[in-house]
């Protein structure tokens, strides 16, 4: 027996954990280095002391929590409204053009194809800067490492552990992050909770589709029904993590042992950078299979059974809308919707690039005023709500089989959220109802 | 801000705290009010969001304010926890302001009927209240500082 299986056994006796008894000795030894070395003044207080002292307070950390949470995402769509404005200006000015082009089906592909759907998927791109930013600012503070530690009381009280807040955070970023980190969570049904309940939190690419329908259905109040997503995925997490740590992947939790950096002011240079990092990826999947995604949606929208030139409702992606219309008809969602869907299992964006295309493609003049006269505002509810649990991307489905090494966890994760998607969109949709008609 | 001894004088914190409370608990009630249908809409846009945050920075500075009450330094914290709270809601809304009176100078569509009353919230003139007494409380100290010796400048105890 080597001396690594001693100290393991010894641990094991104890019942102690590793993480907490390295900790430990970590700051004795540095406790006597400093009894050699330091001569005590009088201590100071600093002021990165006396905010960790509210900030990590047992009452009042998770509700200071959620104010910086609805700070971070009324920033993020009020603030960046008058930008995408501007870019829509931007491209609807481009559109003139583009449509005097001679060949029909040319100028039909560039401006209902990929103006129509690329450009209007760029005209989120503020929003989406604006929450990197967000990001980086809370993360340069100091305060996102709180975040997780603050969690970590709610977190150790459902079974996992509070590391397991840290791949649940950048799951707000992208969902593939969020199961790929889950893999510094310790403890396998620990890691495997982490990563079932890990696309639950809402990624970036979700975010243009409730700027859009929040926007449209709830202007007064988009920033609140944003934010209210958000924590309703957080929420849903929660309670997903709680329901197969009782019944399914029983495992002891593990304390959070993590060491807390000062607060410190972010550069301008250095939160911006970090913004412009993350935001050029949402630039480079436009710019890469968003456009084939919308040559692949302008294609079926143009093309049907009959030949090229056929009228929307006769397409190819009509048949695909209507077939699978009569499963979300309960909860008022047109066959363009449906379609939009179908396309959000690639790739989150597609929804409302779909959309778009099809809307274009169709003669329609504005997504917004189509949106409207469609839809009823519990049904744009219910949607945004299908939207944030259902399937992230196919991305996501393949980071979740890489890091579970199985098809049936993987087939059970995208089970149970579409499953979970259905039914909590139904239940928004019938409450909705009762309070929004 | 940075000076925490001044802060740490009870009787320079526990007024100020309990003024700064009792501003952010009364500010908070119309909109709430308002959001329920029992109070007629004022010349602000009630919003329920605002009334709940001011609500959070109150429970802050009423911490601190209980702590302090019992002499006890740790009160401090939560009422420079409370003031930097306070102006993150400030300077957000703020932003929101500005970014809105870009699009109305603009003149993009939706901005046309914008008025700035529209993005004004009742936790912005409370702040007025939290810039006004803590800079004068800061303005007070730096000229008492002009006078004290420089040795009673000196760092705070915990």
């Amino acid at each position: 027996m080597n001396a690594t299986e001693d100290v393991e056994q010894i641990l094991d006796l104890e019942d102690l954990d590793q993480q907490v008894v390295l900790a430990e000795e970590r700051y004795r030894v540095i406790g006597e280095i400093m009894c050699q070395v330091y001569q005590p003044g009088r201590q100071k207080w600093t002021f990165s002391d006396m905010l960790d002292k509210v900030f990590l307070h047992k009452y009042l950390g998770v509700p200071i929590f959620l104010v910086i949470m609805w700070a971070m995402f009324t920033f993020t769509f009020e603030a960046s409204a008058v930008f995408t404005v501007l870019i829509q200006i931007f491209f609807d000015w481009l559109a003139v053009y583009t449509s005097q082009i001679p060949v029909p089906w040319l100028a039909s592909l560039v401006t209902d194809g990929i103006l129509g759907g690329v450009g209007f998927i760029l005209t989120f791109a503020p929003p989406i800067f604006f929450l990197y930013l967000a990001i980086s600012v809370l993360e340069d503070t100091g305060y996102l490492a709180r975040a997780a530690f603050v969690m970590d009381r709610w977190m150790s009280r459902i079974g996992l552990q509070g590391r397991s807040f840290i791949p649940l955070l950048l799951g707000f970023g992208c969902s593939v992050a969020a199961v790929t980190a889950s893999r510094t969570v310790e403890g396998e049904s620990n890691r495997l909770t982490t990563i079932l309940v890990a696309p639950l939190m809402s990624c970036s690419a979700r975010l243009p589709v409730y700027v859009l329908f929040a926007g449209v259905f709830f202007p007064q109040i988009a920033g609140t029904v944003i934010f209210g997503l958000y924590l309703l995925g957080i929420v849903m997490a929660i309670l997903v993590a709680l329901i197969l740590k009782r019944f399914t992947l029983t495992g002891e939790s593990t304390p959070l042992v993590m060491e807390l950096p000062m607060y410190q002011m972010p550069t301008l240079h250095g939160s911006f950078r970090h913004m412009w990092e993350r935001g050029l990826m949402f630039l480079r999947q436009a710019g890469t299979y968003l456009l084939a995604g919308s040559f692949i949606i302008w294609g079926i929208s143009s093309f049907g059974p009959a030949g090229y030139g056929v009228d929307v409702e006769d397409s190819f992606v009509s048949l695909i809308g209507r077939a699978a219309e009569p499963i979300f008809s309960h909860l008022g969602f047109s066959w363009q919707i449906v379609v939009g869907l179908v396309f959000g299992l690639l790739a989150k964006e597609a929804v409302i690039q779909a959309l778009a295309i099809i809307y274009a493609v169709e003669g329609t003049s504005g997504l917004q005023a189509a949106l409207l006269a469609s839809m009823t505002p519990a049904s744009a509810l219910a949607l945004m709500v299908f939207v944030l649990l259902y399937v992230p991307c196919v991305g996501t489905i393949g980071a979740i089989r890489r890091e579970t090494g199985s098809w049936r966890w993987t087939a059970f994760s995208v089970t149970y959220q579409m499953v979970l998607a259905y039914v909590v969109a139904t239940v928004v949709y019938i409450i909705g109802g009762v309070f929004l008609g | 801000m940075a000076d925490a001894a001044l802060w740490e004088e009870v009787e320079t914190a526990l007024p100020l705290t309990v003024i700064l409370c009792l501003t952010y608990l009364v500010a908070s009630a119309p909109e709430l009010l308002q959001t329920v249908g029992v109070l007629d809409e004022g010349p602000l846009m009630p919003d329920v969001m605002d009334a709940i945050i001011m609500l959070v920075i109150a429970a802050v500075f009423a911490t601190g304010a209980k702590h302090l009450r019992r002499d006890d330094g740790a009160g401090v914290a939560f009422l420079m926890a409370g003031v930097v709270l306070a102006t993150i809601v400030f300077i957000l809304r703020g932003i929101v302001l500005l970014s809105n009176l870009l699009g109305a100078v603009l003149g993009l569509e939706g901005w046309l009927d914008w008025t700035v009353s529209q993005d004004l919230r009742v936790s912005m003139l409370a702040y007025a209240v939290v810039a006004i007494s803590v800079g004068g409380v800061l303005l007070a100290d730096r000229l008492g500082r002009g006078r004290r010796p420089q040795h009673e400048e000196g760092v705070s105890e915990r």
